[in-house]
């Protein structure tokens, strides 16, 4: 491994699991057959540069692609919906900072 | 001696609190993680296949009450929608096949808040059930690139969708994944199980609920696995 990318720590936003966040498609996930309705975690690194989003690309708007998380996702998004409008923008901010 | 430094104590948690939702949608969305080098992916155990749905919303009825129609528009909307009142304009079903009972209902836009509705952190999605082009069976299309996003406009019905959470499904309070769809409020709401009629849909979407309305024979709206779309008969079948 060369010097210069081992041993570096990254940021990329991902716990690479495997999820049911309501968005699954029912294709096997290299496991076994409950994993079809899964998706692994993206990393959110990058994701500044996207203009379609989720693993389909039919979300346009990051409020939107936020808002497509539900199964596991339901009760964090519940918080995400319960933030003010400006909160709302500071997390968004952030993800287009990443 | 120490009362200033318990105040200062006591300041600090209050100020934790207010910021802990907000802390925690970003953990969640942001995927942060305090000690990524000890967090392991579980081993998936295996078991056999089963592509069966669970029961759904066990212990409850499958029939909306216009109080509880009423309730969830509440907690979901606030005041910003108004349900119709005529018969059949609500009708529960697994729209989107995750094994929980959504709720159907046509509602009227209140043309002041209008604002609201449309507003771009909304914590609903509009949606246009004619933008969506279901592809006839059998050719090869090339799909046009997305349209902008659609807005409500004063006074205009249009289908609002709640997706439930768990075994009470959208009756749950923590049911709050809504749709507003345009173009989708014909009326005369039934729910038929998609078996059969969607051929070339992913398995979730071959397990849903289809909602047929008014005299649109043949023609009924389903949930594709990011909205919801009419789906014409002479596209369904070869």
């Amino acid at each position: 491994m060369p010097a210069a990318l081992g041993s570096k720590v990254i940021h990329p936003y991902s716990d690479f699991l495997l999820h049911n966040v309501g968005t699954g498609d029912g294709i096997v996930q290299n496991g076994p057959p409950d994993t079809a309705n899964k998706m692994r975690t993206a990393p959110l690194w990058g994701v500044r540069t996207s203009d379609r989003l989720m693993h389909d690309g039919e979300s346009l708007t990051r409020n939107e692609a936020i808002l497509r998380h539900a199964g596991e996702a339901t009760f964090v998004i519940n918080n995400y919906r319960s933030l003010s409008t400006n909160q709302k923008n500071q997390l968004i901010t952030f993800l287009n900072s990443l | 001696m120490h009362f200033p430094r318990i105040r200062l104590l006591v300041g600090e948690v209050k100020s934790m609190k207010r910021n802990l939702p907000w802390l925690a949608a970003i953990s969640f969305l942001c995927g942060c993680n305090a000690k990524p080098s000890t967090r392991l992916e579980q081993p998936i155990k295996e078991q056999t296949a089963d592509t069966s749905l669970p029961d759904i919303g066990t212990g409850h009825s499958k029939s909306a009450s216009p109080e509880e129609v009423d309730a969830t528009l509440q907690r979901i909307f606030g005041r910003l929608v108004i349900a119709n009142r005529a018969d059949h304009s609500s009708v529960t079903g697994d729209f989107n096949g995750d094994g929980s009972l959504d709720l159907a209902v046509i509602v009227l836009s209140v043309k002041t808040e209008l604002g609201m509705i449309n507003g771009e952190l909304a914590n609903w999605t509009i949606q246009d059930a004619d933008q969506f082009f279901t592809p006839p069976a059998g050719e090869r299309v090339v799909f046009q690139q997305k349209q902008s996003r659609p807005s409500v406009e004063a006074g205009e019905p249009l289908l609002a969708v709640i997706h439930g959470f768990g075994k009470a499904g959208w009756r749950d309070s923590a049911a709050r994944q809504a749709y507003l769809i345009r173009h989708a409020a014909l009326g005369d709401l039934r729910a038929i199980r998609a078996t059969g009629h969607i051929e070339r849909a992913p398995p979730t979407v071959r397990n849903s609920d289809v909602i047929y309305e008014g005299s649109n024979h043949g023609e009924f709206l389903f949930w594709n696995g990011s909205q919801y779309a009419w789906n014409r008969k002479a596209n369904n079948k070869p």
